[in-house]
Parts: C-alpha cells; structure tokens; sequence
C-alpha cells in the first residue's frame, strides 16, 4: 500500500492519492480531505489528472463522463421509479440485474437527496418533507442525465438548491460511517440523507459532487459493470464550498 | 398503514418454520408483524426485491431494540448481502445461514443465482464454485458477477 496527503497550497484542498480501501478514503474524507483517488496508477491515473487539471481551473471532463448523454427532468417525487425503469430499460447497463439493483439504489437516494433536501425554507430547514409526496415550484427541477461505454453507466442528478456543504456532506458522512460499525443505532433525525450519501460512497466506483452554492448542485457517478469492478479503483471528489 | 410493497408470510420448508419477507424495504416497512413470532426467528429473505437508506436504517433499529430474539437470515439474495457487506451492523446480532450468490455467464450473459449454504460459509473465504458450465449457451462458463472478497465482506 502506499498512499500520500498532501496539501497543495492554502488554496487547493488536500488530496489523497495511492492504492488504498474504500475505508481509508472514507476515514480521509472524514479528515477533511476532498479529493480521493484509489489506484494501481498513483498520480498517473487518468482520473487524477483530470481533477488536477481541474483544481488548476482547467477544462474538461473525466474519462468516464459520456459525451453522449440522454437527459430528462424531473419535478414531481412519484416518478422516482418511472426514472430507473426508463434508465434500465434504454441502457445495456441495466440488463443486467446485479447492475439494475445498483442502478435502483442509487436513483432512490440521490433522487431523494435532491427532492428532500436539496430545497431550503426561510429559516434554512428542508422544505419538503421527506415522507410526503413532493411536486416542485417553478424553477425547482430535478436533472437527471446518463449514458454508458461497454465498461459502465454514467449518471448525473443536478438539483438548482446548491445547498450542499463540503461541511454537512463531511457530518453525515461522518455519523454514518461510524453508526455502520456495530452496536450503534441509527438516530432518527439525522440517519436518512447521511447513510445515502455513505451508500452513494460505498456503490459508486466515482462520485464527483459539484456545488455553487445557492445555484446548483450535481452528483456525477460511475457504476463499473459488476463484472469489470475493481474495488481497489475508486474516486471521490468535492468541488465547492 | 398498509403497504403493499412489502409481505410477511409464515412457511414450512422441510418441517421447520420460516417467515418469508418478500418486496421491498423501506420507510413505510412497518416490521411489527416480526414482534408477535416467539422462539428463533428463521428469516427467509429470498423474495426480498430492493431496499433503501430509510428501509436499512429502520431494519438495524429494528433488531437493534429485538436482541432477545435469536434470529438466522436464510437464502439472502445479493441486494441484501450487499447491505450486510457495507454496513456491519446490518446483521446486527443475527447468524447467516445462506446467502444467494450471482453467476454470469462470460459467454452469452446468462445470469443464476447459486445458493451457498452453511458449510461454505463456514470457512473465510466461503468456499464457493469458482466456475461452471452455462447450461442456456453450452458453450460459456459461469462465473461470479463481481469481486469475491467484495461480495463476501460481511463474513470479516
């Protein structure tokens, strides 16, 4: 194993590169690190690059972002299902069923991330709640892009909350992370988004998370085929406040 | 509140009883049917068909305030396994007898669920079928759709 932190400099957020276990990048993210890359490649894995080039404020996209990408909108809760029914029954991806299983969850959660706690009241409180069907106002609208290659389904959800914190993602996280050993009880209050968003972790092979504040914020994923997953592979990365 | 994604129903498999959890696990899952059982619970999960963040954490809750109850988990099918990989307390203080197994076929995709039972499972690693034919092509082999020691986490 051989894994570096490192801090760039007091602008660009610390990075973890290496070969490593989904775990010790958990443990990094919870250590306040942003950007977590796990491969046999080290620093010249196609993916790290691309978030180098991006903490230097370079375009471009990530070696597993489709130019081609179907896109759909999304304003009203009940159609969460309609969305992976459309997903899995127009991609190769999701003929799959161990690939269809994982297609499901993922929707569910950042779907439900997004109707439920994307949207904020005035005091700063989710405005829809979480078990109550939700149709968004205007200007609300939930994004949902995807595509695939032979290896695996790009997807992205995009709420326009931009709500999501590099500080609340870490404290859900974090609570989860800890609440998955044993012996701890998932607390009701807090459980719901934060074991999502760990779940999100722990299924992806990479998870970006885009935010501008008060505009929008967008979850881009890769799902490997299941047969091509290699579980010491993995990204993470926060861009935002 | 009824909810029709989600059935718990009593069955006899050779003689011995089972309650057979079948649908889907989530917020309106209401398990107070499982309080009403007396003695150990065998927990067949095989018709269980999909489970979310709000469905785990009212499962771990569940058996969390129920550790009086012996309780085994019977032919688990991948989406739970999955659950008990990542989450270790998703087991809580329940035994696994068997877990369901994904094969795909690297020829003509075909996919089968293979059954490991207790003996396997008894050994870590399980000791599962690397590959076997595909009955569907006749000419592919089946094998493990994913990472072994992914799949088979829950048994650290």
């Amino acid at each position: 194993m051989n894994s570096s932190h490192k801090k760039l400099s007091r602008s660009v957020p610390e990075i973890k590169t290496g070969l490593f276990s989904k775990q010790e990048g958990a443990e990094a993210i919870i250590s306040n690190i942003r950007h977590v890359h796990s491969s046999l490649l080290g620093k010249n894995d196609p993916c790290w690059k691309m978030t180098d080039s991006k903490l230097r404020n370079a375009v471009g996209s990530y070696p597993w972002e489709i130019s081609q990408l179907n896109e759909f909108t999304l304003t009203h809760s009940k159609k969460r299902s309609d969305c992976v029914e459309l997903i899995a029954s127009t991609t190769q991806f999701g003929s799959k069923s161990q690939n269809r299983e994982r297609l499901t969850l993922v929707m569910e959660e950042l779907l439900s991330n997004a109707f439920y706690h994307a949207y904020k009241n005035q005091a700063k409180h989710d405005k829809y709640e979480r078990l109550s069907p939700v149709s968004l106002e205007p200007g609300e609208e939930i994004r949902v892009s995807f595509g695939e290659n032979s290896n695996g389904l790009h997807l992205a959800v995009e709420d326009q909350g931009g709500t999501l914190s590099f500080e609340d993602f870490k404290n859900c996280f974090s609570r989860c992370f800890h609440h998955t050993k044993k012996d701890i009880t998932f607390d009701k209050k807090h459980s719901g988004a934060g074991l999502g968003l760990y779940l999100l972790y722990e299924v992806t092979t990479h998870l970006n998370i885009f935010v501008e504040q008060g505009k929008k914020t967008r979850f881009s994923i890769w799902l490997s085929n299941t047969n091509q997953f290699d579980p010491d592979s993995f990204s993470f990365n926060f861009f935002g406040e | 509140m009824h909810n029709d994604k989600f059935k718990v129903e009593k069955v006899v498999v050779n003689g011995k009883e089972e309650i057979r959890l079948t649908g889907v696990i989530d917020e309106d899952t209401d398990f107070g049917t499982l309080e009403k059982s007396s003695g150990p619970l065998y927990l067949n999960l095989s018709g269980i068909t999909g489970i979310n963040s709000l469905g785990i954490r009212g499962w771990v809750n569940f058996w969390k305030a129920h550790t009086d109850k012996p309780v085994f988990y019977v032919e688990c099918p991948p989406v739970i396994v999955r659950q008990m990989s990542m989450i270790p307390s998703f087991c809580g203080h329940g035994n696994v007898v068997s877990v369901y197994a994904p094969y795909i076929c690297n020829n003509c995709e075909a996919e089968q669920l293979v059954l490991v039972g207790s003996d396997e499972l008894a050994s870590n690693p399980p000791k599962v079928t690397e590959s076997f034919s595909c009955t569907k092509c006749n000419s592919g082999e089946m094998e493990l759709d994913g990472s072994p020691r992914q799949y088979f986490a829950f048994k650290k």
